[in-house]
């Protein structure tokens, strides 16, 4: 089975982007255009991995979502990705503080995400 | 001689009570010479009968030891006849162990030895003489006549060569020793012999001898009667004695004060002499004794006398009567004395009285002068001293009598003084006055004057000294001098006044009263004196002065007058008045000061102080002062628009209170920093407050380095630099991730187009997205660097003309709306258009964007109105350039960030932009004094007003 990886991301065309990167591999992919949407989906379906943009304009940023799913215990040990454009060392503690397991600076290669993301579910890709 | 007088009133009283009459001397005189008689007779009688029992008690003395001796004697002889009898043959060493026990030397001094004979017939003779010659070869019975019975010395110890004549002799055989051993026999008891010459004698220094018998009988033999003894009796045990040796010293420590004679016998001829102590022409008394001592069957007869100087001292005898006679005598004379001067004194009682009551008026008078008077002799010793001279010189009048005057007045001339007397011997009187010092008791010394005469009287020079101490007198002319001195040195202007004459004309100014008003004393004495600026003015200080005199107060003022010179003066001026010492207004002293320095001080401070509380009062940084108490003493406007805490709450002020206050302020998300209790740190400290608004405060405090310890706080408001930074710094932060999304698109696509073979419609999709996306990008850093560039240059650059409104939107449509465009613009434009002041590029730019917007907002192709409006806003006509559509509209939370860089209403990203546009319109509107009016609502479309100030209106 597949694997269910949740992305959360404001801007169409990074999802557009990140839909046609992980099309490179066997994942479902879950989209969410701001971290409300995103937080409802995961309650409903536990993701095996989430890809979190950090500055999404609404109610909620990336690092709080994250801070929610660690601190619900059904999602507490789901990797977390978070792409952010902010690569100063401050934003990166942030992200770490809020309990993600690493981070993408954007812009990104889609090749790494791949083996981020293939690494974090313990699993190899095709190039 | 005053001194004498004082002290006989006491003596005539004493005298009074003991009046002696003149018959009294003679029969005292009798009465004495009789006492004596009787008193002597007495004495002596007494005296006699004292000697006589003094001396019966030596001779008893005397008589007991003599018969002490002779019975410790006899009990010798009873011991020896005990050891006889006790043994059945006494040896030769018995009987000397038991003499030799004895210690005759020593115990018994005079006792020769003690011996033993034995009797026998004439036929027990020879065998006895044999027996015996066994240890005592040569022994023999002597005499050797023959008789009916022999008596034979046997043994005799000590056996000295003269006790050794005397064994083998027979006592029985001459008279004196028979008759005292046929006593023995017959009695059974000692008896003693006469005076006999020992055997033991030799023919130097014989003394008279005598000799004690004891009986020894058979054992068993009856002794009961004479007869019966005469038969038993064996022997006898015997000593014999020296007399001298025997009584010498038997009587040693008895009859040393008495004369003794002892004769053997009653009759006391020299025949019978046995021992004396006389000496010869040794004077006797008559005082005598005669007694027999009977010892042993035998008489001694003991005649004692004693010596002249036994008897009471005559010369104590005598001296009794004499003493009495001479006594008497002297009483007799001592009366007849006393008697005389009594009647003498009674004549003299009445003169000495009036003498005395006439000196001691005199002394009263004297006492009670003012000034010392001492009278003194020719050679300057004080005679007399009065009250006021002794309490001058602190000391008693009695104790100075008789010192010399230099001791009183050690600075008085000598040399002088014996002038003086030199002249009053030659009968002249003199006197003199003198400055001198006289010395205190204690050594103090203090100024007197002395006025002096001297007279002769009686031969005799007689000098009367007046003394007066100066020292009051001195000390006071001192004092005045001081007074004087300390008023014409003072630097404060004196000035007197007499205000008991009219017009109170000044009588007095000093020094630095000329000084300071460059008047001389002689053009002020004699003159009233005003203190007036000049005499037009009204005269306030006479006014006050003319009060306080008739009030009699005292008062103070400061005035500006008028120096000679023309030059003004201020003055601090003290009047007081002056009384007599009835108590009467006399004189009034004003004392005055230059305080024109001062008052120049004053007012240049008061200018100064009045300058900084201007700048208090508008500086636009809040000022708090407060006391070393920590109470706020004030607070400046701007502080108070800063906390809208009233300033009448704020004054006085405690610290904790305040402290409470500006922290209720405090915005509860930022530390807060204690504001006084730190006071005395330099470094500024921030404060973050929520009420009344949202600010940040720079604090930093003073603490005032001298005088009263107090600290200014400085209260500076950096709101607005603080949100510059923090706004720098989020532009940043956000125009890095603005420009961050599209690269990451173009960079991703591009990764993806590299490693992937995609079909033609997927790769074409791609292109475009990196194409669209590299738009953005290029729109961003264009929008990003117009606006940067508006910013920093502030409208400096701009080329300002004066253009027709028309101008302005024709220009901005022509640059939009492509004549394929589908999007329509409707206008709905004046006929006559206003003229604004802008620039061309800028202003298109503007409106450029705000059409731009609502096109974008209008997702439906609904047309956009545009039209041109004129006001009076803020009391200026203006021209609105106004923007309608019908569009997707705006939230009031949107509306007011519109403005805000990189927000977007449409997050979704189906509407392109940067975010910058209107941020931009906002920034060029303020340059050029305009306004942007913006009313909208959700799906009802936005109207935006672009607001420019008119220059006229023009029909274009």
């Amino acid at each position: 089975m597949s694997a269910r990886i949740a992305v959360v991301e404001d801007q169409p065309e990074i999802r557009q982007l990140i839909r046609m990167t992980l099309e490179l591999g066997d994942f479902d992919l879950v989209e969410a255009e701001n971290a409300d949407i995103g937080w409802a989906q995961m309650q409903q379906q536990k993701p095996d991995l989430v890809l979190l943009d950090v500055m999404m304009p609404g109610s909620m940023d990336g690092l709080e979502l994250c801070r929610r799913l660690r601190a619900r215990p059904e999602t507490a040990a789901v990797p977390v990705i978070l792409l952010t454009a902010r690569g100063q060392q401050r934003d990166i503690e942030a992200g770490r503080d809020a309990g993600a397991d690493t981070y993408l600076t954007k812009p990104f290669s889609p090749m790494e995400l791949l083996d981020r993301i293939g690494a974090l579910l313990g699993g190899t890709f095709p190039r | 001689m005053m001194a004498g007088a004082a002290a006989q009133p006491d003596d005539t009283g004493l005298r009074h009570r003991f009046e002696i009459p003149d018959w009294l001397a003679w029969p005292a005189l009798s009465l004495g010479l009789l006492i004596t008689v009787v008193i002597s007779a007495l004495l002596w009688t007494r005296l006699a009968t004292v000697d006589e029992q003094r001396f019966q008690s030596e001779v008893d003395k005397v008589v007991a030891q003599m018969r002490r001796r002779m019975v410790a004697h006899e009990e010798i002889l009873r011991g020896a006849a005990g050891l006889v009898r006790g043994s059945e043959k006494v040896t030769r060493e018995e009987w000397r162990d038991y003499v030799e026990e004895l210690n005759l030397p020593r115990n018994y001094p005079g006792i020769l030895g003690v011996g033993l004979t034995v009797r026998m017939t004439d036929a027990e003779k020879s065998a006895h003489e044999t027996l015996v010659r066994k240890d005592v070869p040569d022994y023999r019975i002597r005499p050797d006549t023959p008789r009916d019975e022999y008596h034979s010395i046997l043994y005799l110890h000590p056996l000295n060569a003269l006790n050794r004549r005397a064994i083998g002799y027979d006592m029985n055989s001459e008279p004196t020793r028979s008759a005292a051993m046929s006593r023995a026999r017959d009695a059974g008891d000692v008896a003693l012999s006469g005076k006999v010459t020992l055997v033991q004698e030799d023919k130097q220094a014989v003394q008279p001898g005598f000799l004690l018998y004891y009986p020894l009988y058979a054992r068993g033999m009856a002794t009961d009667t004479v007869e019966a003894r005469r038969r038993a009796l064996q022997g006898y045990t015997y000593s014999p004695y020296r007399a001298h040796d025997l009584f010498g010293n038997a009587l040693r420590g008895y009859a040393d004060r008495v004369v003794v004679h002892i004769h053997d016998g009653r009759d006391t001829g020299d025949e019978s002499l046995l021992y004396t102590n006389a000496v010869p022409g040794q004077s006797l008394s008559g005082l005598e004794d005669r007694r027999e001592l009977e010892f042993g069957g035998h008489v001694w007869t003991v005649r004692t006398r004693a010596p002249a100087d036994f008897q009471s001292d005559h010369l104590v005898l005598w001296l009794v009567p004499l003493m009495g006679s001479v006594l008497s005598a002297l009483l007799f004379h001592l009366l007849r004395q006393l008697a005389i001067s009594a009647r003498a004194h009674r004549s003299a009682q009445a003169m000495t009285h009036e003498l005395a009551l006439s000196e001691s008026r005199l002394s009263a008078v004297l006492d009670t002068a003012a000034d010392g008077i001492v009278t003194t002799d020719e050679s300057g010793m004080v005679l007399t001293m009065n009250r006021s001279a002794a309490d001058m010189f602190g000391r008693r009048s009695d104790e100075v009598i008789g010192l010399p005057l230099a001791r009183l007045l050690p600075g008085l001339d000598e040399t002088w003084f014996a002038g003086r007397l030199a002249e009053a011997q030659s009968g002249r009187r003199w006197a003199l006055h003198q400055d001198t010092q006289g010395a205190r008791s204690g050594g103090r010394s203090f100024p007197v004057t002395v006025s002096a005469s001297g007279f002769m009287r009686d031969g005799r020079v007689v000098h009367t000294l007046l003394l007066r101490d100066v020292s009051e007198q001195l000390a006071a002319q001192t004092r005045m001098r001081l007074h004087d001195r300390a008023l014409e040195s003072s630097s404060e202007a004196v000035l007197i006044r007499d205000v008991q004459t009219t017009g109170y004309p000044v009588v007095y100014v000093n020094a630095a009263f000329e000084r300071l008003t460059d008047r001389t004393a002689a053009s002020v004495i004699g003159q009233p004196y005003s203190y007036a600026l000049d005499s037009g003015a009204p005269d306030r200080v006479g006014e006050e002065m003319r009060w306080a005199i008739a009030h009699e107060k005292p008062f103070t003022t400061t005035a500006e007058v008028m120096r000679a010179d023309g030059r003004p003066l201020w003055l601090a001026l003290s009047s007081s008045p002056v009384r007599d010492n009835d108590g009467r207004l006399t004189h009034y002293v004003d004392v005055f000061g230059d305080i024109t320095e001062r008052v120049e001080f004053e007012q240049k401070l008061i200018r100064r102080t009045n300058r900084l509380h201007t700048v208090f009062a508008l500086s636009p940084d809040g000022f708090v002062t407060v006391d070393a108490e920590g109470t706020i003493t004030n607070v400046n406007p701007a502080f108070v628009r800063m906390t809208q805490i009233p300033q009448r709450e704020l004054l006085g002020m405690t610290a904790a209170e305040f402290e409470r206050r500006m922290h209720a302020l405090a915005d509860p998300e930022q530390p807060w920093p204690e504001l006084l209790l730190d006071r005395s740190s330099d470094e500024p400290q921030r404060l973050w407050l929520k009420r009344p608004e949202h600010r940040v405060i720079e604090r930093s405090a003073r603490v005032a380095p001298q005088g009263r310890s107090e600290t200014v706080l400085y209260f500076r408001d950096i709101t607005q630099q603080f949100e510059i930074d923090r706004m720098k710094s989020e532009f940043l932060s956000t125009a890095a991730h603005e420009l961050r999304t599209p690269l990451a698109s173009i960079f991703g696509f591009a990764e993806l187009l590299m490693n992937r073979d995609y079909d033609d419609t997927a790769r074409r999709r791609m292109y475009g997205i990196i194409h669209r996306q590299s738009r953005v990008l290029v729109n961003l850093i264009n929008d990003l660097l117009d606006l940067a560039r508006i910013e920093a240059r502030a409208g400096q650059d701009f080329r300002y003309e004066d253009l027709p409104v028309r101008m302005l939107i024709n220009a901005a449509i022509e640059g939009l709306v492509t004549p394929e465009d589908t999007r329509r613009i409707e206008l709905e434009l004046p006929k006559a258009m206003p003229r604004v002041r802008v620039d061309h590029e800028k202003m298109v730019r503007a409106l450029t964007n705000v059409i731009t917007n609502a096109f974008k907002y209008s997702p439906g192709g609904e047309p956009v109105t545009l039209s041109v409006v004129e006001a009076a806003r803020t009391s200026r006509l203006m021209a609105g350039i106004r923007v309608a559509d019908r569009g997707i509209g705006m939230t009031a939370e949107q509306q007011s960030r519109i403005f805000e860089r990189f927000y977007r209403a449409d997050p979704s990203g189906n509407i392109p932009g940067t975010g910058l546009g209107m941020s931009l319109v906002k920034e060029i509107m303020d340059l050029h004094g305009g306004e942007i009016e913006i009313v909208s609502a959700p799906g009802e479309g936005s109207t935006i007003t672009l607001w420019l100030p008119v220059m006229d209106t023009a029909t274009t």
